[in-house]
């Protein structure tokens, strides 16, 4: 039920999820099999007297300890790494890494306010603070195959940015900033979600990600269109 | 054993205010606390109701009520169902008799717990009709939000109530605990050493010192909150110039509220000791790894704190840091629960309301526990924070420790208390449908939390990736329309078999060891009258020679020579 993983990177946190799930299933329908199995055999009516010992069989079911440790730490060490990819780098020398192999990055800057999403571009010099800076509500556009940083911050109270297609969350937080990134990989139109609680409209805080071809984001960033639904139609998307 | 010459020996002429109002009995504050958390539990069940019904059928509620209904179920099933029923009820109820002492140490200071609860319970619900209506910012309170009336309505006298509230319970089991802890340190009978002690006792004495040294930070954090929606400071308010820290509060608050959940879960867990060696007949399968791993947990709990922050703002290192005390704590309870499994091993299970209760506890913790390791999990959190993952999590842990562990104790010691039974078949079938409708509303929420489906959400229909799940939604409503009704009819047999239940005269009906099932039942004031108990062994000396033998009780009752229980 996973929506569909757009992001480079996603399949790392997309890893993560399914050793935690995995594994807990596992150790769980062990520990099912194991707890219905000695209520049946050990019922009164089979077994009118409690035995003076545990037999030695079931004895070994202290074991699920030590898979419970096993299972702790390659959890951890998975989880660790994604975390340290994502979160722990610097966002600069992400930014140079990218450059380095030849990648592309744009940055776009997000306020959170009751209840919607302002999305602040830099225009087409790429840089933020000239005139040809311009804002969009609810609506991302972004190329694909280009690293996207979003610097966020909060207009009000606390918000947080999910885009669950590429597996990314991260609360905007009024006085700081926040940062959230990702490489899209494939064309189209994603849901971007308000996953922290900001009032009484906070379910329709809403936003859509568009992810676009290199040409026809250039296209639109030299004359851009506000609307999501123009967008859509101009650039003839596939949802 | 002589239960009804303890009974009748020391009548004192006593006003029904002074015996069943503001008595001083440890029982009767015990079965006060009970009641007042199984009322305030329909109270918090009507709550999910309404806003169950919404989600199926967005409009039902308005937004600020659907939130405000959010945030008080929340609050209530923690500090006004789980506490008052498990530390304020089964704790006065069974320290006191299962250590063998005539009352708490301080019984006063108890029948004054229960009223300051009994105030912060008023106030809670009267917090409901003030001007700008209920608290509507979700049960953890979280500034900016709370802390600022123009963009919440409600967070000024909704908001200052509820704190108001959250403080009188606080104080109401603060006053609790130290009680609890002095009586279990100074008052156990002779030869109840602390190895001797049922496991029960040390359940609730580690979760109420867990309680005592949690609660003051967030004491300090909710008088600023105060002062910062009443006289306009920042503590927690952010606004242009003049930067609080909204983060602060989070750190206050789960410094608190982690600790908290197992300052709940100890006790339902102490409660799955007691029912499984009493109905499989077993000794528990290891005492010591039991008592010491629940107690490495304990001191764990305060190191966790922040994985509810992984994607807040806290510096990301840290975070790596709580998110391996939190999937590390899964060890100790993981073995908490191989103890409490295997205690059932070898043994002769007789399959009443109770044990069944206690069976579907110990099961639906298991998915709790391994449900809490891709929340631990720092880069699985990235996805599941705030998503019905969440939800589906801690009902499989806090609906488990506040309904199927408390419905095990209720069936397991309402004879003592009440000296009556409540019918076996209906507490058989209230077991398997009540786990069923549970399972029913909580299961699927894993499903919609994997969809990436936030949780405080009004209606699902909004977002278009989530208009797919409605039926999710429906299904879940139905489910808790179905369990809510099997509560309905329990509340009613409930106090139904207080008053008119089938008489139990016989002191221990489930042939069980433990000091309490030497008393009479209900036992009388002061509980052992001119007897006195003696304690011999230890708690649990079950299968002794697997034939004729089944159990032998922990201690017995010596007749006190020249001295009056008045003393």
């Amino acid at each position: 039920m996973l929506p569909v993983n757009i992001s480079a990177d996603g399949h790392l946190i997309d890893l993560v999820l399914k050793i935690s799930i995995g594994g807990g299933i596992v150790i769980g329908i062990v520990s099912f099999a194991i707890v219905l199995y000695m209520i049946f055999k050990f019922r009164r009516s089979k077994n009118p007297f409690p035995l003076q010992d545990v037999p030695p069989l079931l004895k070994k079911v202290i074991y699920i300890d030590f898979a419970m440790i096993i299972f702790d730490l390659v959890l951890l060490v998975t989880s660790s790494y994604a975390w340290a990819y994502f979160y722990i780098r610097p966002i600069d020398k992400i930014k140079k890494e990218a450059l380095q192999k030849g990648e592309k990055y744009v940055e776009v800057n997000v306020i959170g306010r009751q209840f919607f999403w302002t999305f602040i571009y830099p225009g087409e010099d790429g840089k933020f603070g000239t005139s040809d800076d311009f804002k969009l509500a609810n609506v991302l556009v972004v190329p694909k195959n280009y690293y996207v940083f979003l610097k966020m911050t909060s207009g009000d109270t606390l918000h947080s940015l999910f885009i669950p297609n590429v597996r990314m969350k991260y609360d905007t937080i009024p006085g700081r900033t926040t940062y959230v990134w990702f490489k899209p990989t494939a064309e189209g139109q994603y849901d971007i979600a308000c996953a922290e609680l900001c009032g009484s409209m906070h379910y329709s805080m809403k936003g859509i990600m568009i992810v676009m071809e290199e040409e026809k984001y250039k296209e639109w960033i030299k004359n851009p269109i506000y609307n999501s639904e123009d967008i859509i139609s101009m650039y003839e998307f596939k949802r | 054993m002589g239960g009804s010459n303890m009974s009748g020996e020391h009548h004192r002429e006593e006003s029904f205010i002074k015996r069943y109002i503001f008595s001083t009995d440890h029982k009767v504050i015990g079965k006060q606390y009970l009641i007042t958390g199984i009322v305030m539990a329909i109270f918090g069940g009507v709550l999910a109701l309404f806003f169950r019904i919404n989600l199926a059928n967005p409009g039902f509620l308005s937004h600020e009520q659907y939130n405000a209904f959010v945030t008080l179920h929340g609050a209530i099933m923690f500090f006004w169902v789980a506490m008052p029923i498990l530390l304020g009820g089964f704790g006065n109820v069974l320290i006191p008799l299962m250590i063998g002492a005539r009352d708490m140490a301080f019984p006063t200071l108890n029948m004054m717990s229960y009223w300051t609860f009994f105030l912060s319970a008023v106030i809670l619900i009267l917090s409901m009709f003030v001007p700008g209506g209920a608290f509507s910012g979700g049960w953890t309170v979280y500034p900016p939000l709370s802390a600022n009336p123009e963009v919440l309505i409600g967070a000024k006298w909704g908001a200052n109530l509820f704190l108001l509230a959250l403080a009188f319970e606080f104080a109401s089991m603060l006053m609790g605990g130290v009680n609890f802890v002095t009586t279990v340190l100074t008052m156990r009978v002779r030869g109840l050493t602390f190895m001797r002690l049922p496991i029960f006792i040390w359940m609730e004495v580690i979760a109420s010192l867990v309680f005592l040294f949690s609660v003051a930070p967030l004491i300090a954090g909710a008088l600023m909150l105060l002062l910062d929606i009443n006289l306009g400071t920042h503590f927690f308010r952010v606004e242009a110039g003049k930067a609080g820290d909204p983060i602060l509060w989070q750190h206050l608050f789960w410094f608190f509220g982690h600790p908290e959940v197992y300052v709940i879960l100890f006790p339902a867990l102490g409660i799955l000791a007691e029912v499984f060696t009493t109905y499989a007949r077993r000794p528990i399968f290891s005492y010591k790894t039991f008592v010491y791993a629940n107690i490495v947990a304990a001191i764990l709990s305060f190191l966790v704190w922040a994985h509810h922050q992984f994607v807040a703002g806290i510096n990301t290192i840290s975070a790596l840091g709580f998110s391996i005390t939190t999937v590390l704590i899964s060890v100790p309870f993981s073995m908490s629960l191989v103890v409490l499994g295997l205690t059932l091993a070898g043994g002769s299970i007789r399959f009443t309301p109770a044990f069944l209760f206690g069976l579907f506890a110990f099961l639906m913790f298991i998915i709790g526990g391994l449900t809490g390791l891709p929340l631990g999990a720092v880069a699985s959190d990235i996805y599941f924070h705030d998503t019905y993952f969440v939800v589906a999590h801690f009902h499989y842990t806090v609906f488990t420790i506040a309904v199927l562990s408390s419905l095990a104790g209720i069936y397991h010691w309402f004879p003592k208390m009440f000296g009556r039974r409540i019918n076996y078949t209906f507490g058989k079938w209230h077991a398997i449908l009540t786990l069923v409708f549970y399972n029913g509303f909580a299961f699927p929420a894993f499903f919609l939390g994997l969809a990436g489906h936030p949780r405080r959400y009004y209606s699902a229909l909004e977002l278009g990736y989530l208009q797919k799940y409605q039926w999710i939604h429906e299904l879940m409503t139905i489910s808790t329309v179905l369990l809510l009704a099997t509560q309905v009819v329990f509340i009613f047999v409930f106090f139904y078999s207080i008053f008119a239940g089938e008489k139990e005269t016989e002191p221990n009906p489930w042939e069980s060891t433990t000091l309490e099932w030497l008393a009479p039942s209900p036992p009388p004031h002061l509980n052992w009258g001119n007897f006195a108990p003696l304690v011999e062994r230890g708690p649990y000396e079950y299968a002794k020679n697997g034939k004729d033998i089944d159990f032998i009780p922990q201690g017995r009752l010596v007749k006190l020579k020249g001295e009056t229980a008045e003393k």
